[in-house]
C-alpha cells in the first residue's frame, strides 16, 4: 500500500478511472433527471390537453351563444372536482376573461402580459409564475376552435406541488446516488488501479534492481493474463541477460587475446603497407613521365596515321594523275609517231611540225594543269569558309572522273537548290574523294558492269545533306558497324590502309560539326553526310 | 369449521330478522338532478346497511309522483318521507295523523328556513312596461320561490309574476340564478339567501352588478319530512342519530354533498304556521285578482 501511495502510475490510473466514472455517471444521471422532468411536464401537458378538450367540448355551445353563466358555472364545478387544477381562465376573443379558481371566480377585462404571450394558434405550456395565483404553476394554454372558427383560449394552471415533490425526490435520489457513486467509484477505481498498476510497479522495482546490476532478482507476479506472461517473459529476458553477460565476459576475455594477436598481425601488415606506400610513391613519381611517354606515343601514332593518310592520298593522287595523264600521253605518243612517220615518208613539213608541237604543248600544258589541280586539292584549308556543296563535289568528281570512265562507272547527280555550308572545302573534298574511291573500288571488286554512283544534295533543317549511294551490293552487315574504325579495311593489304573512312568521319564530324553515317539500300551502300548550313558572314568569320 | 357454520347461520338470521325501514323521497325536492339524488340516496343507504350491529335495513326509493308517495306514507308502506311543502299543506290533516315527527333538509348551514331574494342586474328595471324585456329565473322544482314571487307581484302590481316578466326559466343549478343576473342586464332571479351569499363570497364582483330588490320572510322550507308513527322509537332515534350526529358525519358526508344538503333539522308543526298563513293569504289574493 505504501508503495502504491508513492507511485505516480497508480494515482494516474486511479484519478483517470475515478473522474471518468464520475463524469460518465453524472452526465447519465443529469440526462435522466432531464428526461424525468420532461416526462413529468409531458404528463402535465397531456393532462392539460385532455382537460382543455373536455372543457371546450362541453362549453362549446355556451361560447357560441355567449352564455357566460354556463361557462362560469361549469368551470366552477369542474375545477372543484380536479385537485391539480388551480385555475381556469376562459379568454374570449372580445377580451372578456373569466378567471375561475377553486373557491372563487372573477370577470376580468384584461390579463397579465405573460398570459397573453401564451395565446397563440397552437397550444403552449410551461412552468411559470402565475400572476393571478401568485405562485409557480404549470400553465397550459389551449386555443379553442369549433368548425375551424377560433373562439378564444383556455388557460389552465396546474399545481406543481407534485411536480416539485417528484423533482425534489429525484434531486435527493441523485444526491444519494452521487454519494454512493463517489464511494463506489473510489473503491472501484482503487481496485482497478491497483489491479493494473501493482504488477507494473513490481516489474518496475525488479527492473530497477536489474538496472542497478542485480541480475539475480526475478519478477514474482503470478497471473494468468498478459501481465503474467509479461512477467514470465521478463524473467526469461533477465535469465538470458544473465547468461549473455556471462558469455560476454568470457567472450571479452577471449576477445582481448584475439585483439592482441590481431594487433601483432596488423603491425606486420602496417610494415608491409609502409613498404607498399613507398613503392606507390615511387610509382606516382614515375607516372607523369609515363603519361607523357604515352601521349608522345599517341602523337607519334597520329602522325603516322596522318602520314599514312597522306601517303594513301598521294597514292590515290598519283593513280588519278596517271588516269588523267593516260589520254594525253597516248595523244602525245601518237603525235610523236606521226612526226616520225611523216619524216620517214618525207612529208614532214614545217606546218606539220608546228601543228604537232602546238598539240604537244597543249597536251603537256593540260597535264601540268592536272598536277596543279591535284596540288591545290590537297592543300588543307586554314579556316572555315562558306562553300557550295555541289561545286566542291563537281571538282572532286573531275579529279577522279577519268578513273570512273575507265571503269565504266556513271555518276548521276540529283541537285536541287544551291546548298552552301560552313567548313573546310578541301578537307570535305578529301572526304568525298575517299567515299567515291571506296564506291569505285567496290564496283570494280564486285565486277559490276554498269556501275552507278548517285549523288543527291538537299537541305534538311539546319543541315546541308549529301546522299551518296552505289549499286555495288552494299556493305556486309557484320562489318557495317566497323567501317569507320581506324585500320579497318576489306581490301587487300596492298590496296587499302583502313584509314580513309576514319579520316572522313574525323573531317566531317570533328572538324565541321556534321554527321557521317553508312547504311545499306537495296542495291548497295549509302553514305549520308550532314553539314551545318551557312547562316551569315559573321558566323562564317568565327 | 363448526364456528364458521354458526357464524353463517347467525348472519342469515340477522339478515332475515333485521328491521326494514323504507324511505320514500320525492325526486324533485332536491337542488340537484334526479340522477344525483338517486345516487346520493343509494350511497347513504348502502353505507348504513353495511354497518355492523345496526339492526335495521334501509330501503330507499325515489318517487317521481308526490301523490303516490303521500298514499304510500299514509298506508304505512314508507316510514321516512320527504314531500314538497305544498303537498304537505294540501294533505296536512291526514298526514299528521300518521306522523310522529317532522323534519326538513337545510341547504344552508344551521338555517332551517329559507329567505328568498329577488335580484336583478343593476342595469335592469322592474316595471310593468311591456316593451322592456325581463327574464325571470327560478331553480327547477322550487315551487315555493315561484309562490313567493307571485304573491309579491300580486301585492305590488296586482298581477301574477308571469305578466310582469317576459319569460320565466327553470334552471337546474342554483348558482346559475345569480350568474344569469350578473351577465344579463334584463335578467331577474329568485334565489335563496344562503345561495346568494355563498356565490357573492365566491365572487365579490357580483355585488357591483347585482342588486337585491326584494326579500322574503324567513319562513320557507325546501321540503317537509315526515316520520311515520309505525317506526319504533329505538329505530327512529338510531336513524336520527346516524343522520344528524356529528359523530356519524362520515357516513352521510358524501351523500349530502352530492345532493347539496347541509343538515337535517327537526321541526314542529308550529314552525310551518307562518308559511301556511302566507300561503292562505296568497291563495285568497290570487282568487281575488282573478
Amino acid at each position: 500500500m505504501e508503495s502504491l501511495e508513492k507511485n505516480k502510475l497508480f494515482w494516474k490510473v486511479f484519478f483517470l478511472l475515478f473522474v471518468g466514472i464520475m463524469i460518465v455517471t453524472s452526465i447519465f444521471a443529469g440526462y435522466l433527471l432531464l428526461l424525468q422532468k420532461k416526462s413529468i411536464i409531458e404528463l402535465l401537458h397531456s393532462e392539460g390537453k385532455s382537460i382543455s378538450q373536455s372543457i371546450s367540448f362541453v362549453t362549446s355551445d355556451a361560447l357560441i351563444i355567449d352564455d357566460s353563466s354556463y361557462l362560469v358555472e361549469f368551470n366552477s364545478e369542474y375545477i372543484k372536482n380536479n385537485d391539480k387544477l388551480q385555475n381556469i381562465i376562459v379568454a374570449k376573443l372580445d377580451k372578456q376573461y373569466f378567471n375561475i379558481e377553486k373557491k372563487s371566480w372573477s370577470y376580468l377585462n384584461k390579463i397579465d402580459a405573460s398570459l397573453l404571450q401564451m395565446q397563440k394558434n397552437t397550444e403552449r405550456y410551461k412552468i411559470m409564475y402565475s400572476p393571478i395565483l401568485k405562485k409557480r404553476v404549470f400553465h397550459y394554454t389551449y386555443p379553442i376552435y369549433f368548425s375551424g372558427v377560433h373562439w378564444g383560449w383556455l388557460h389552465l394552471s396546474f399545481d406543481i406541488k407534485d411536480y416539485d415533490n417528484k423533482i425534489n425526490e429525484l434531486y435527493l435520489l441523485f444526491v444519494y446516488l452521487f454519494s454512493t457513486l463517489i464511494v463506489a467509484a473510489f473503491f472501484i477505481s482503487f481496485y482497478i488501479a491497483n489491479l493494473f498498476a501493482s504488477p507494473i510497479i513490481k516489474l518496475n522495482q525488479t527492473a530497477t534492481s536489474i538496472a542497478n546490476g542485480n541480475l539475480s532478482v526475478r519478477s514474482l507476479i503470478d497471473r494468468n493474463d498478459e501481465i503474467g506472461e509479461l512477467s514470465n517473459t521478463f524473467n526469461i529476458m533477465v535469465k538470458n541477460l544473465e547468461e549473455s553477460q556471462l558469455k560476454l565476459r568470457l567472450s571479452h576475455e577471449d576477445l582481448e587475446l584475439r585483439v592482441q594477436k590481431r594487433t601483432q598481425e596488423v603491425n606486420k601488415v602496417n610494415i608491409n603497407l609502409e613498404l607498399k606506400t613507398k613503392e606507390l610513391a615511387e610509382l606516382n613519381k614515375n607516372l607523369d613521365s609515363k603519361v607523357k611517354e604515352e601521349i608522345s606515343k599517341r602523337h607519334k601514332h597520329e602522325r603516322m596515321l596522318i602520314q599514312q593518310s597522306r601517303l594513301a592520298a598521294m597514292g590515290e593522287m598519283i593513280g588519278n594523275i596517271a588516269h588523267q595523264w593516260r589520254q594525253p600521253l597516248n595523244a602525245l605518243g601518237l603525235i610523236i609517231q606521226n612526226i616520225h612517220f611523216s619524216y620517214n615518208n618525207g612529208v614532214l613539213t614545217k606546218d606539220f611540225v608546228d601543228d604537232s608541237m602546238h598539240k604537244g604543248v597543249q597536251l603537256t600544258n593540260m597535264m601540268s594543269k592536272t598536277i596543279d589541280d591535284f596540288r591545290n586539292f590537297f592543300q588543307p584549308n586554314k579556316q572555315k569558309e562558306k562553300f557550295s556543296l555541289m561545286a566542291t563535289i563537281d571538282t572532286t568528281i573531275d579529279l577522279i572522273d577519268a578513273g570512273f570512265k575507265h571503269n565504266n562507272i556513271k555518276v548521276k547527280k540529283d541537285i536541287g537548290d544551291e546548298v552552301s555550308v560552313l567548313g573546310f572545302p578541301n578537307e570535305f573534298a578529301q572526304a568525298m574523294l575517299n567515299i567515291f574511291s571506296n564506291a569505285k573500288d567496290a564496283l570494280i571488286e564486285n565486277e559490276i558492269n554498269e556501275g552507278l554512283i548517285n549523288i543527291k544534295v538537299y537541305k534538311e533543317d539546319i543541315f546541308g545533306c549529301i546522299k551518296i549511294s552505289d549499286n555495288a551490293g552494299g556493305i556486309p552487315s557484320d562489318i557495317i558497324e566497323k567501317v569507320f574504325d581506324p585500320y579497318f579495311t576489306t581490301k587487300h593489304q596492298y590496296a587499302g590502309t583502313g584509314i580513309g573512312l576514319y579520316m572522313s568521319k574525323i573531317i566531317i564530324e570533328q572538324n565541321m560539326q556534321g554527321f557521317l553515317s553508312a547504311s545499306n539500300e537495296e542495291k548497295g551502300a549509302v553514305f549520308l553526310i550532314k553539314i551545318p548550313l551557312f547562316k551569315d558572314e559573321s558566323l562564317a568569320r568565327t | 369449521m363448526k364456528s364458521s357454520v354458526f357464524f353463517l347461520i347467525f348472519l342469515l338470521f340477522d339478515t332475515l330478522y333485521a328491521k326494514n325501514i323504507p324511505f320514500g323521497l320525492f325526486a324533485k325536492n332536491f337542488h340537484v338532478t334526479e340522477k344525483e339524488s338517486s345516487l346520493a340516496l343509494k350511497i347513504w343507504a348502502d353505507k348504513l346497511n353495511n354497518m355492523d350491529d345496526l339492526g335495521i335495513t334501509i330501503k330507499a326509493k325515489l318517487y317521481q309522483d308526490e301523490e303516490e308517495l303521500y298514499l304510500d306514507f299514509i298506508q304505512g308502506k314508507v316510514y321516512f318521507v320527504s314531500l314538497p311543502i305544498l303537498t304537505y299543506l294540501k294533505y296536512k290533516k291526514n298526514l299528521l295523523k300518521h306522523t310522529q315527527q317532522l323534519y326538513t333538509f337545510s341547504i344552508s348551514e344551521h338555517k332551517t328556513f329559507i329567505t328568498y331574494y329577488l335580484i336583478k342586474n343593476k342595469m335592469g328595471k322592474l316595471n310593468l312596461d311591456e316593451s322592456s324585456i325581463k327574464n325571470i329565473y327560478f331553480k327547477k322544482n322550487e315551487s315555493s320561490a315561484k309562490l313567493w314571487l307571485d304573491n309579491l307581484m300580486l301585492k305590488k302590481y296586482k298581477v301574477g309574476y308571469k305578466r310582469v316578466f317576459t319569460k320565466d326559466y327553470d334552471l337546474k343549478k342554483q348558482s346559475l340564478l345569480v350568474y344569469k343576473v350578473f351577465f344579463g342586464k334584463e335578467n331577474f332571479a329568485v334565489v335563496p339567501k344562503g345561495i346568494y351569499e355563498t356565490i357573492v363570497e365566491v365572487n365579490p364582483q357580483i355585488k357591483k352588478n347585482v342588486e337585491i330588490i326584494e326579500k322574503s320572510e324567513n319562513i320557507f322550507v325546501s321540503s317537509v319530512g315526515l316520520i311515520h308513527k309505525s317506526v319504533e322509537k329505538e329505530y327512529k332515534d338510531k336513524i336520527l342519530l346516524l343522520t344528524m350526529d356529528e359523530k356519524y358525519e362520515y357516513l352521510r358526508k358524501e351523500a349530502f354533498e352530492m345532493s347539496k344538503i347541509r343538515t337535517i333539522e327537526l321541526i314542529d308543526e308550529k314552525d310551518l304556521i307562518d308559511f301556511e298563513n302566507m300561503y292562505k293569504a296568497y291563495t285568497l289574493l290570487k282568487s281575488k285578482v282573478k
